[in-house]
């Protein structure tokens, strides 16, 4: 029984190290962004598994021995048991008290905000606040909420709107921030290890990614496309002339195919 | 048996403020009772309602005789939406949610990663 505890340990160490060399060869990842989620989630369950499974096999296998050897040096093994879980219940605490100050992917400038329309859609409420920046954001929660400001809208066509309010919605809808929060808290557990490092990197590219293919098959690539284009001249931000750029070595369904969520239907009749 | 819940939590305090914006004076809560299409909530949790309103600063009260107490709201509905804003930023960082920007939230490794994958084509732009 020990020994499946080492293997169990042994494979979650494996997973650890192999994986993010493997995940991030190439450039699939680029333009399969919901498949790497997927393969980096599943493989991340499946490590936390092993490893839990391996630890506790562990104890109960080296306690089974004291057991049966009662002149082994049980005080040792008990101590150790002890020490083991004192270790996790001080890792937890430190969670708990410092994953409020995980890095936010709140943005800064919309402290003096002021919001001039709520209007609820199916599966969110738009927020549109005046701000001289142009930005979306969404929030996610039991009520979510995508904020749009008013240079956003006076910059963006209509279609090109709805694109970016697609890849909030998409955020909201596929769960990208218990995601991006499930990454940043392992990173947390695990300071300085290398693959909790690549797993919420790979977690804050990807989401975007996905949420950026999300919306252009929904409203389409170009309006997107645009839309990240006419910001980055805004903004100067490069990020989303790279995120255009990918957008247009990609295939798309035809536009017949599209399906705008009903939510963002309404989105089209704003400005 | 318990009863089916006809609106979310906050959901009849919302409606009530959104009904009391849309009045041009001072309403009763039997007034107020009879805007609303089904389903009709009771006169009881219309008074409820716009007790916590007052209670929260969103709504006064006039008029001394219990016959005569009508409501009016404390702020406009731009004002009420600025600090429902303010409101719903806070409460995001309070239930420390990811805020989830259209941009800036990649970091500089991962514009490495793209500028890498597709960096070419933007610089003979």
């Amino acid at each position: 029984m020990l020994l499946l505890a080492f293997a169990l340990l042994g494979t979650a160490i494996t997973l650890a190290v192999l994986c993010p060399r493997l995940f991030a060869a190439g450039r699939w990842h680029l333009f399969h962004p919901r498949a790497a989620l997927t393969v980096w989630f599943g493989t991340f369950g499946v490590g936390v598994v092993t490893a839990f499974s391996g630890i506790a096999l562990g104890i109960v296998s080296v306690e089974s021995l004291r057991h049966a050897i009662p002149h082994t040096p049980g005080v040792t093994v008990s101590a150790a048991v002890w020490v083991a879980a004192g270790i996790a219940g001080l890792a937890l605490a430190f969670v708990f008290t410092f994953s409020g100050s995980l890095q936010s992917l709140r943005p800064a400038s919309h402290s003096h905000a002021v919001a001039y329309a709520r209007e609820e859609h199916v599966g969110f409420t738009l927020v549109r606040f005046h701000s001289e920046t142009p930005e979306a954001y969404a929030v996610p929660g039991r009520r979510p909420e995508i904020f749009v400001s008013s240079s956003m809208e006076q910059l963006l066509s209509a279609p090109q709107l709805q694109a970016v309010l697609a890849h909030e919605f998409a955020h909201l809808r596929h769960q990208h921030g218990l995601a991006m929060r499930i990454a940043q808290i392992n990173a947390l557990f695990l300071p300085g290890i290398r693959a909790s490092r690549a797993f919420e990197r790979a977690t804050r590219l990807q989401i975007e990614l996905a949420a950026d293919d999300a919306a252009a098959r929904q409203v389409g690539a170009a309006h997107l496309a645009n839309a990240l284009l006419v910001l980055a001249a805004a903004t100067q931000d490069v990020a989303m002339t790279l995120r255009a750029e990918r957008l247009s070595r990609k295939r798309w369904p035809a536009p017949g195919r599209r399906r705008v969520p009903q939510g963002l239907q309404a989105a089209s009749q704003l400005r | 048996m318990a009863g089916v819940r006809k609106r979310e939590w906050g959901g009849l305090e919302d409606e009530v403020m959104q009904r009391l914006h849309e009045q041009e004076h001072a309403v009763s809560a039997r007034e107020l009772q009879r805007t609303f299409s089904e389903p009709v909530p009771a006169y009881t949790t219309v008074m409820t309602a716009l007790t916590r309103l007052e209670s929260k600063g969103r709504v006064e009260r006039i008029g001394d005789s219990p016959r005569k107490i009508s409501f009016r709201p404390l702020r406009s509905s731009e004002e009420e939406a600025s600090e429902t804003m303010t409101s719903a930023l806070e409460q995001a960082t309070d239930r420390r949610a990811a805020l989830l920007a259209f941009a800036g939230n990649l970091a500089d490794d991962d514009v490495a990663a793209l500028m890498d994958a597709f960096g070419e084509a933007t610089a003979h732009e």
